[in-house]
């Protein structure tokens, strides 16, 4: 009974995203079905959360039956809407999988060494995370201090009037009302089985970074890049605890890479996917807020590059997209704001102490891009592919994209440590990580579009040296 | 590796000594790496995550860890090669062909020893955890993890089921980094003993004693010890009116 109750509460959410994803993109962008499968799941999970703050809202108690029922309406809205939609269509030459190739040119045993390397290693390791999130019950300090303790409460007590009294009552909701949701399918609080929540993520945005990879370079060089991505020890060890960053830079790289195929295509029901999933990121985590901005930007920036067009028009996408994802983030606001929750967490900038802070704040960024093992020598590979490729920045669209996400999200972090009092929290290296967690799904992208157009081709004679 | 660099057109005029003894530096880097594998005492050398790696000096190279050494040789090999292409060739190479042949090849070769090492690494940290945790039920691996943080709770909730409002008692000081780790696990576990979200009531229905040296003695006016698990843990109940 419990497993089919922990089937259930995945495969609901699912259905409700797929149905919205189907009316957003229709026939124009059509993923395969894995992708689509991820992308489902995430906006599934993001309304079914948003669907029991509502419910809170307007007073209903959280119970199964009621849960299902805002995520039902929106589905059932999605599909009246997307009937009326073709059903088939081409997809953009953009989305378009290359045509199936060897992982390697000279193809044979090497070949099939390669790929059985790649399948054992993240086999094995998919399979550790699968039986730490079985066997390992919740036992983080994040989690029995604030999230899961939250979720807890909003079970037992069926509603979540306690939350002006709860600890950090800021928080945002996503994950552990997602929680609740799993633990009302399964009929209790089982601190074990609501834990097989927490890898979905991680598997989802794999097979969405394996698929982009795949469609903008080789096969090879998308393996390399989920081997990039897996390689993070601190991101693999995320998929098996009960924390809220493994879905927070889920959520915020895949908004990512669906503007990075906006930026071709400018289809508007990317778009919107786009900014729902940034907006749902926002109800993740605080850091949600500070990347629905730097979204926002990065929008702006796109039409700003973007082909000429009717300059209104451009705007006009940049504004969907900032409705769109700021609207959902009012909706919390606005209900933390009736709840007398404080809507921000305010500490008050520290002018005086911004030189004196630099210096550590710099040591700490360094010691944990550069000296933990968590990333293994992605973040330096990055670095070295960015340097010796300057003019690929200019010139590559996607490239560019990335690096300036990246620059932002960094710079972003850089100076909430160095101006905001609460440098001391931030730049520890534990923190750091964490941090660094939410967009490092972007290394293994640029080192991939980099070495990737790099190795395609033989360099001329004059860049070879032969001049 | 070698078959991206055997594979290029030019490979006839690029520096392969210098190439291969580049690789000899990593691949020497690597299997002192891999020592740690195979002394026990050395098992600490890799880190499974989260660990800061302390910066490699000159002379601590040979007792540092396996990714202060793969940042060696990667500067190691760079160098070498970046100088034995800048000699053989006459020109300047670009950039980007300087990368293409020596940064390339070197960090993609060191991004998958240390891949490899930490993922043969890996299954030290997972056979403990199996020989920990496999077979056994759930309570039993909170016990383990948890201690009598988890214990205590579940036996004062088996005492008082619903939802109660209490206060924790205790000599831990729970601002202090073990005891608010201790305070946080046993709240957690006490809910829907609520010891949390009504911290501001005065007269709690429940004050449950935890780690407090002469628990009973300690009961306030008011309140009687009605649960005893040890000297030092017992739930007091608020007298109501006339018991």
């Amino acid at each position: 009974m419990i497993y089919a109750g922990l089937i259930f509460s995945i495969v609901f959410p699912w259905l409700c995203g797929g149905l919205v994803l189907r009316c957003l993109l229709g026939g124009r962008c059509r993923f395969p079905l894995a992708v689509s499968g991820a992308l489902s799941l995430f906006l599934g999970w993001g309304i079914l959360t948003h669907g029991m703050l509502l419910l809170q809202i307007a007073g209903l108690p959280l119970n199964l039956l009621t849960a299902m029922l805002p995520a039902l309406a929106a589905g059932g809205l999605a599909w009246r809407i997307g009937r009326g939609q073709p059903r088939s269509g081409a997809a953009p030459a953009e989305l378009l999988p290359m045509p199936e190739e060897p992982l390697i040119s000279a193809a044979g045993n090497r070949t099939r060494l390669l790929w059985l390397a790649f399948v054992a290693v993240t086999g094995y390791l998919a399979w550790w995370i699968l039986w730490r999130t079985v066997n390992i019950p919740i036992y983080g300090w994040d989690s029995l201090a604030t999230g899961m303790f939250t979720a807890k409460v909003y079970f037992f007590d069926g509603n979540l009037d306690k939350q002006p009294a709860l600890p950090y009552p800021i928080y945002p909701l996503h994950v552990p009302l997602l929680t609740v949701w799993t633990a009302l399918c399964t009929g209790g609080w089982h601190d074990a089985n609501l834990k097989l929540l927490f890898p979905l993520p991680l598997f989802g945005f794999t097979v969405v970074l394996y698929h982009f990879l795949r469609s903008w370079t080789r096969r090879v060089w998308a393996v390399i890049g989920i081997l990039c991505l897996w390689s993070s020890t601190l991101f693999i060890l995320h998929g098996s605890i009960t924390y809220r960053d493994l879905f927070l830079g889920c959520y915020n790289c895949t908004a990512l890479l669906l503007l990075a195929v906006w930026m071709k295509n400018r289809d508007t029901g990317v778009l919107i996917t786009a900014a729902l999933l940034t907006g749902m990121a926002s109800f993740i985590k605080l850091e949600g807020i500070m990347y629905l901005f730097i979204h926002i930007l990065l929008v702006g920036f796109l039409c700003w590059q973007g082909p000429q067009r009717p300059r209104l028009r451009q705007w006009l996408s940049a504004g969907i997209f900032a409705a769109v994802s700021g609207g959902i983030l009012l909706f919390y606001s606005a209900y933390k704001w009736s709840a007398g929750i404080s809507t921000v967490r305010y500490a008050a900038p520290d002018a005086g102490g911004i030189l004196s802070r630099m210096p550590a704040a710099f040591d700490a960024f360094t010691d944990a891009l550069l000296w933990t093992p968590n990333w293994n020598i992605t973040w330096i590979w990055l670095f070295f592919s960015l340097t010796f490729h300057l003019p690929l920045i200019r010139s590559d669209a996607r490239v560019r994209f990335f690096s300036l996400a990246l620059i932002l999200f960094l710079g972003a972090h850089f100076a909430v440590s160095v101006v905001l009092g609460i440098s001391q929290n931030i730049i520890s290296p534990f923190t750091i990580s964490r941090l660094l967690l939410h967009f490092f799904a972007l290394v293994p992208v640029l080192i991939v579009l980099i070495n990737a157009q790099t190795w395609a081709a033989a360099p001329s004679p004059r860049e070879a040296g032969n001049d | 590796m070698f078959i991206m660099i055997n594979s290029e057109p030019d490979h006839n005029r690029f520096p392969f000594p210098l190439v291969r003894a580049a690789y000899m530096v990593i691949l020497t880097a690597a299997l002192i790496g891999l020592f740690p594998l195979i002394f026990p005492e050395g098992l600490d050398a890799v880190h499974f995550y989260n660990e800061i790696a302390p910066r490699p000096t000159i002379t601590g190279i040979f007792r540092t860890r396996l990714y202060g050494l793969l940042m060696i040789a990667l500067l190691l090999s760079s160098l070498l090669l970046t100088g034995g292409l800048l000699a053989w060739r006459r020109g300047r190479p670009s950039p980007r062909a300087v990368y293409r042949y020596i940064i390339g090849p070197v960090l993609l070769t060191l991004f998958l020893v240390l891949f490899s090492v930490q993922t043969l690494r890996h299954p030290v940290f997972f056979i403990r955890e199996i020989l920990t945790y496999a077979d056994q039920p759930v309570a039993q691996r909170k016990i383990k993890l948890f201690g009598d943080a988890y214990e205590h709770a579940l036996l004062i909730r088996a005492r008082y089921p619903g939802y109660r409002v209490a206060r924790i008692d205790s000599d831990f000081d729970f601002n202090e980094s073990l005891g608010m780790t201790f305070h946080r696990r046993f709240s957690y576990f006490l809910y829907p003993i609520d010891t949390r979200t009504r911290s501001d009531e005065t007269a709690p229905e429940l004050i449950i004693f935890t780690r407090k040296a002469g628990a009973i003695s300690a009961v306030p006016p008011g309140y009687r010890a009605d649960y005893i698990i040890d000297d030092r843990n017992l739930v007091a109940v608020r007298k109501e009116n006339g018991s």
